[in-house]
């Protein structure tokens, strides 16, 4: 049966505070971010490039159990939205960075907040149609590379980083038990980075400098994102993924023991938590010192609680990724450990 | 809930004092009147209301009473 088995994750070095945005935002205190967004670092790339960053999780993967073995890697996904070139692919970048052997499939997939649970389904999809047997699964992303420094709404909530996910068809710590989808385009333009790619190429005319309603001043080839509408997005969706994947599960909400959902902000998942009423303990919140790192939350949170001991052997874990697009999904684990 | 409790509720989501709620009073003079005053409004309607509230909905707000008379299940 398809399976996790094992999550390893990067955060480049330099991290940006709260203390350090209060300098910069007059109304925003350090406190009031912290509030509002339940974050207190944010770790930022800089120079560093998706690839890197990508290469270095899958080291930190590889290094941390003597029992993976780079050649019996059979595919490589790679889940980005700010990859190092147009062309070639990111991922053929990492295959050779990694030494992995050229017999692999590699590819990358642009997707973001809901990546991670795009690429656990593609990955147990190539799997059970038997045409792999391990899939390195990595998520990398820089969106500090599109926000502009000036813009409170994104640079208080995003961070950078990489997470490396290990699937096998034989063994695992956590089997993928059901999955769901969906995709809806209309919403777009309420998160977007308008110029760049070929529907509006980068020029004088989009760098030019703007101020918003709210004192954020970005351009069109800034990262933008309209937090209202992405937030009724979610709270209408959510729910709705959770209950068609508890059915192909054949599970109830009270079957399920823990809850990861992207790491988007404090302040949503403690409205989800509130609208969906789980309870507390079940709820993972784990962004604290990461910030929204786009398809990196799930596996980090993921990587995190299973290094505290919370899962146990048979928990059913729920997770769910929503955002960009808007594209979400939702699966179901059963942990193993 | 009371009138009373609606604007305490009010002013806390939005983090202004209560006295500045005054039901006449134009929402675009509020200081806290942001994006981020529309989010919480959203998460209180969910939370506090059981609604799903629209961005439309929300623009259409001119003054603090307009969001008073929203404020039911």
């Amino acid at each position: 049966m398809p399976s996790i088995a094992r999550i390893a994750y990067y955060l480049p070095q330099n991290i940006l505070t709260n203390e350090e945005l209060e300098k910069e935002y007059e109304s925003w205190s350090a406190n009031k971010i912290y509030r509002k967004t339940g974050i207190e670092n944010r770790h930022i790339a800089n120079e560093e490039a998706t690839s890197e960053m990508a290469v270095k999780a899958a080291e930190a993967l590889f290094n941390s159990s003597q029992d993976i073995i780079k050649d019996n890697i059979d595919f490589l996904l790679l889940c980005t939205q700010s990859p190092d070139y147009f062309l070639p692919t990111t991922a053929c970048l990492v295959q050779e960075r990694l030494g992995l052997k050229q017999t692999i499939g590699a590819l990358d997939f642009n997707l973001g907040c809901s990546g991670y649970i795009y690429g656990l389904l593609l990955a147990t999809s190539l799997m059970q149609a038997k045409h792999v047997h391990d899939v390195l699964l990595l998520t990398s992303e820089k969106y500090c590379r599109y926000i502009n420094p000036q813009d409170k709404s994104t640079r208080t909530i995003f961070g950078d980083g990489a997470t490396a996910t290990l699937l096998s068809e034989t063994q695992g710590m956590a089997t993928l038990d059901a999955f769901d989808w969906g995709t809806d385009g209309a919403g777009a333009k309420n998160l977007i980075v308008p110029a760049g790619g070929d529907a509006l190429h980068c020029s004088s005319e989009t760098a030019k400098e703007q101020v918003d309603a709210n004192g954020n001043i970005r351009s069109l080839d800034n990262l933008y994102m309209n937090g209202p509408e992405i937030f009724t997005f979610t709270l209408n969706t959510v729910p709705l993924t959770i209950e068609r994947v508890l059915a192909k599960a054949s599970l109830t909400m009270q079957d399920i023991d823990f809850f990861v959902f992207h790491q988007a902000n404090k302040f949503m998942l403690e409205t989800l938590r509130a609208k969906l009423d789980i309870p507390e303990e079940k709820f993972i919140i784990d962004m604290k010192d990461y910030g929204n790192t786009v398809s990196s939350t799930i596996p980090i949170a993921l990587e995190n609680t299973r290094m505290k001991g919370l899962f146990h052997n048979g928990a059913k874990i729920l997770l769910a990724g929503f955002g960009v697009g808007y594209s979400w999904g939702s699966a179901v684990l059963t942990w193993k450990e | 809930m009371t009138l009373e409790q609606k604007i305490a509720l009010l002013a806390e989501t939005i983090e202004t004092d209560s006295k500045n709620l005054i039901s006449t009073r134009s929402l675009d003079s509020l200081d806290e009147w942001d994006s981020l005053a529309l989010i919480s409004l959203i998460g209180m309607f969910s939370k506090s209301f059981g609604r799903n509230i629209s961005v439309e909905k929300l623009r259409e707000f001119k003054i603090v009473q307009d969001i008073i008379d929203e404020m039911h299940e």
